[in-house]
């Protein structure tokens, strides 16, 4: 190059005293949670299950979108995003956490689930669909899926934490080759628990892309918690020269590009169900056009794509951190809004309802998934150090 | 020059012949993109404000060097997508809702959701128009004259050469006296091109 | 700790232009193509392609003078060859877009000596599909009052925009329009390279001409950079929009098998799937033909079939969800048009496409099979077929079953069908081997960039 970058180095490690503060607040924050939760399950067990769902959904699916993004950065061997891909990493490992995080749902299936109950054997469309829709078989898909998206998660971050003293780029190939059978397994696995935990809540109702859209909001929340975690860390003093303009820039431009994709998706998925306006698909729609809920609708039209769509399209915003910060944290909102606008209208059918519970049960879930992401740094590196492409990363520069 | 005639008349600026610069410049010729640009930062330093590199290829840093600003074909190529956008709305929403009502399969004779693909591809064709014609008006193409082809190695730019043009409106031009400072900074032939 | 020692075989950034060569042998080896007489292999190709091309010609003057009915389109499949033929046209097409622009955005510095070659193939592929709707009008000289809003002699008469079929001749027309600017761009820095190698009045003038006056000055490249990356930049979703579009043809109806909601991401990856079929189908030939090995890699080729296994397997994937929702709807016509497929009629176009399209690809799991040209060549032709077949299966066996079951009925090609398929197959060569005779195949300019990042990374050529 012929820029002479005078290349400052960060300090990669987080001091045990300032780790275990953050642990401590962290942990904090779970525990009041957690009480919270267990309180609204004793006086309330029908609110905090659907409440307990949707933040379910909403912290599987950014651990999903860590795994899927950090197979897709092994399979195309990019070098920009190596500095920040230990943090992605360390998000991928909250997945085993979920096996736990999981376990609470199929106590509550009748709860949440019509095809669970007792009228479902005499439903004429319902029996038909018994022997995927039900108890036994719900509870081992989500444990089979998670298990192995947790066991992929395990191996590609295992390899990465042994490059870190061995920087041995034989590593980098292995968690190629992972990654390609990786991928697909997620693509398959996801889908199905797209189906089973959210489409099955209208259980007469299909649509085969149910499950890429699933994935492209989780990939897009993602790359929002992503930035915000820089971010954070950034104003904490930490990776300031590793993860630079140029970096933020490329993470701007991913959020960008996800969040047309999940706009993408799901208008593909509502334009070709108006347009073929047959009941039994509209009524997915209609119920979630039903009163306050109409609103929720044209939030996310606006919120999810045309205002990020404009706002975010200039070079300066992507490269600002500050309006950065900003959709980031807008669009993970968006993200609990478009599950809570997908699951809660077959819960409260008549237009928009909120029960405390529901926050309680997302700092709940939200900061367990945070307990597991944090314990990745304690005394350990918050950059992959022994990665062949470091050096790379560090000099990238946007065209 | 003594005060001519001419410029006591009152005719306005643009009629009055100019003075014909009798040369486009020094024009050095290098090996790498690096001694180019080498030799761009030694003469910006020098004072050098006009000059023009010629490359076969795009160099990175290279714009930074000789001081240009970013582009502005991102506006331009804006202002056409929004044309675009619009467009479409007004096309199926006249075309549909109030030209020629034709009821088909009971769907409403406008509504944003069919509306959507020609939208995008509106907005797309002119978003691309945009850029393209866009980049020749910025860059004044075609214009299939140009002082620079009258330098003999004129033809190195388009394929392993790396040339450097020192213009003669620069106010530190000094015709023949640049070539052996371009020489000295590694140019391997350097040329007083005729206007 | 042996095995965690550093490899030195292993390399992450391989050499992507090989053989040593420099910034003038890159001129020289991808000029001279265009300047010298062609081997010998390029005329037998041409004329067996031109032949075809005539037989396309003969078969559409054939048609008009007659009508539509000389082809087997008839109740209930109302949608036979023909469309069969557009989608796997421009499908094939998007792998051009695909590799100039969604690649250049990812920096993926491997697509520079293919992309070239590719947008051709995507404008020929295009204008390959054109054919097909323009003269399933009938009356093709009069399309343009059907398919545009053009003023037209009945005052107040309008195109219904709200069919898919308007949107597919907006998305098809905006896709030819862009590619072709996309790639007149791209060839503008290498077609004054080749006015300034020109011996002969003739060249100088034509690509004096077509150059537009190019200078390689660095004003001219800070615009022209921003419109190349522009043009990427709204190529990407415009590729992804087009086979979105053609998707929806079908998927806005109401027929089982086509009314689907995964069908555009599905369709877009088929499409890219089936364009690097394409690619890598002439590639691996031109590279042979015109000895580009240093150029073209064994590594482009290997990454080409990395992502034709990506791609085949995500339309596995949708093969697979399409058959799980089939029977999980409910839906007794969901789940008999699904059946039909596999065991009905046509279950032998459906196990051919499944073989082709899925089980094929799963080959490339093998270095061996990434690495040798031959064999990926072989695997290649294989998927092109079965993309064919995919959407032949789609459209046959979705329209041969009726509601009614009076009007079941059985798709049959004519001789018709047959020549005008082999035709554009024809044309589409023709026009590549004219694009390979007449212009500079290979991006030069790009090739000299990424050869110069070589340079600066300490594996130079000079």
């Amino acid at each position: 190059m012929a820029h002479t970058h005078s290349q400052e180095t960060d300090a990669y490690f987080v001091p045990l005293r300032t780790w275990a503060a953050v642990r401590n607040a962290i942990l904090f924050v779970a525990v009041l949670g957690w009480i919270g939760a267990l309180a609204g399950y004793a006086t309330d067990p029908e609110h905090f299950f659907w409440s307990y769902l949707v933040a379910f959904l909403f912290s599987i699916s950014i651990a999903i979108g860590a795994a899927f993004f950090v197979m897709v950065q092994h399979l195309t061997g990019s070098a920009w995003s190596v500095t920040v891909r230990r943090l992605m990493e360390a998000l991928m490992r909250t997945l085993p956490a979920f096996l736990v995080l999981f376990a609470p749902l199929p106590l509550g299936l009748h709860y949440l689930y019509e095809w669970s109950r007792a009228g479902a054997a005499k439903d004429p469309l319902l029996k038909l669909k018994i022997g995927y829709l039900n108890e036994q078989w719900f509870t081992i898909r989500g444990f089979l899926v998670i298990g192995l998206l947790s066991l992929w998660a395990l191996v590609l971050y295992a390899k990465s934490r042994k490059q870190d003293d061995s920087g041995a780029v034989r590593l980098t190939l292995s968690a190629e080759r992972w990654s390609a059978p990786g991928v697909l397994m997620l693509f398959v696995g996801s889908s199905i628990v797209g189906f089973d935990w959210i489409m099955s809540l209208n259980p007469r109702w299909y649509s085969t892309m149910f499950g890429v859209i699933f994935l492209a909001g989780g990939a897009m929340a993602f790359m929002a918690v992503i930035i915000v975690l820089c971010l954070w860390l950034r104003s904490n003093g930490y990776l300031v020269h590793s993860v630079n303009t140029e970096h933020y820039h490329d993470l701007g431009k991913w959020l960008f590009m996800l969040m047309v994709f999940w706009a993408y998706v799901s208008f593909s998925q509502y334009m070709l169900i108006w347009y073929a306006n047959m009941p039994e698909e509209t009524i997915w729609f209609k119920n979630r056009f039903t009163g306050s809920w109409l609103y929720v609708a044209l939030l996310l039209v606006a919120g999810h794509f045309i205002v990020p769509l404009f706002a975010m399209l200039p070079r300066a915003v992507k490269r600002s951190r500050g309006a950065l910060a900003f959709f980031a944290g807008w669009l993970l909102l968006m993200h609990y809004t478009d599950l809570y606008w997908q699951v809660m209208p077959v819960f409260y059918k008549s237009g928009f309802g909120m029960s405390w519970l529901s926050p309680v049960c997302l700092v709940a879930t939200v900061s367990t998934m945070g307990l597991v992401f944090w314990s990745s740094f304690r005394e350990k590196p918050l950059v992959p150090v022994g990665d062949p492409r470091l050096k790379q990363c560090l000099a990238f520069h946007n065209a | 020059m003594a005060t001519s005639f001419l410029d006591n008349l009152p005719i306005p600026e643009f009629l009055k012949p100019r003075e014909e610069a009798p040369h486009y410049g020094v024009v050095g010729d290098f090996d790498t993109p690096e001694e180019l640009l080498r030799a761009i930062r030694t003469l910006r330093v020098a004072g050098f404000t006009k000059m023009e590199a010629y490359s076969p290829f795009p160099i990175h840093g290279i714009d930074e060097a000789l001081g240009e600003p970013r582009s502005p074909l991102g506006r331009i190529v804006i202002t056409a997508a929004v044309v675009g956008l619009a467009g479409a709305v007004a096309l199926q929403w006249w075309t549909g809702a109030v030209d020629y009502k034709l009821n088909v399969a009971g769907k409403p004779l406008f509504a944003l959701e069919p509306s959507v693909p020609i939208m995008f591809e509106l907005t797309v064709l002119l978003a691309a128009f945009a850029a393209v014609l866009g980049m020749f008006y910025l860059n004044r193409m075609p214009t299939y004259y140009h002082a620079f082809f009258n330098f003999s190695r004129a033809g190195g730019a388009s394929n392993d050469r790396f040339l450097l043009a020192v213009e003669a409106a620069d106010p530190k031009f000094r015709g023949e006296e640049l070539k052996t400072l371009l020489d000295s900074l590694g140019s391997r032939h350097s040329e007083l091109v005729e206007a | 700790m042996a095995d965690l020692a550093i490899d030195p075989r292993i390399e992450l950034n391989p050499t992507l232009v090989q053989g040593g060569m420099t910034y003038a042998d890159v001129s020289e080896k991808i000029s001279a193509i265009t300047e010298n007489k062609p081997p010998k292999q390029w005329y037998y190709l041409i004329t067996i392609s031109s032949l075809m091309t005539v037989m396309l010609f003969g078969c559409l003057g054939y048609l008009v003078v007659t009508g539509i009915g000389v082809w087997g389109n008839n109740n209930p499949v109302g949608w036979g060859w023909d469309i069969t033929n557009f989608v796997w046209w421009i499908g094939i097409g998007h792998a051009g877009t695909l590799i100039s622009a969604v690649l250049f955005l990812f920096r993926q510095k491997w697509r520079t000596s293919i992309n070239r070659a590719a947008e051709a193939m995507t404008l020929f592929a295009v204008a390959c599909a054109a054919i097909y709707p323009l003269f399933h009008t009938g009356r093709p000289w009069r399309a343009i009052y059907w398919l545009f809003p053009a003023p037209n002699e009945y005052l107040h008469l309008w195109q219904n925009f709200r069919s898919p079929l308007e949107w597919d001749v907006f998305a098809v027309s905006t896709y030819g329009t862009v590619s072709l600017l996309f790639w007149f761009t791209g060839l503008i820095p290498d077609l004054a390279t080749l006015r300034d190698r020109a011996t002969n009045r003739v060249r100088k003038v034509v690509f004096g001409i077509l150059s537009l006056g190019w200078r390689g000055s660095a004003s001219q490249w800070r615009h022209y950079e921003l419109a190349y990356l522009i043009l990427a930049g709204i190529s990407t979703p415009l590729v992804l929009s087009v086979h979105s579009i053609v998707s929806f043809d079908f998927a806005t109806s109401v027929i089982p098998g086509w009314h689907t909601t995964i069908f555009p991401p599905y369709f877009v990856a088929g499409a890219i799937f089936s364009g690097f079929a394409m690619v890598v189908t002439l590639m691996t030939v031109a590279r042979w033909v015109y000895n580009l090995q240093n150029l073209i890699t064994i590594k482009h080729l290997e990454n080409m079939c990395k992502v034709m296994l990506a791609t085949g397997m995500i339309v596995g994937f949708a093969y697979g969800t399409e058959f799980f929702i089939a029977w999980y709807s409910g839906n007794a016509y969901e789940r008999f048009a699904f059946l039909n497929r596999a065991f009905g009629p046509y279950w032998w176009a459906y196990w051919t496409m499944l073989t082709c399209n899925v089980v094929s690809p799963q080959l490339f799991w093998f270095k061996k099979f990434r690495t040798t040209p031959a064999l990926m060549f072989i695997i290649a032709i294989f998927i092109n077929i079965g993309m064919w077949f995919e959407r032949f299966v789609i459209i046959a066996t979705s329209l041969h079953r009726d509601f009614l079951p009076a009007s079941w009925g059985y798709f049959k090609p004519t001789w018709v069908d047959i020549g005008t398929f082999a035709g554009t197959i024809g044309m589409f060569l023709t026009l590549f081997l004219l694009f390979l005779r007449f212009l500079p195949a290979i991006a030069m300019s790009e090739v000299k960039g990424v050869l110069h990042q070589q340079i600066e990374e300490g594996k130079g050529n000079h």
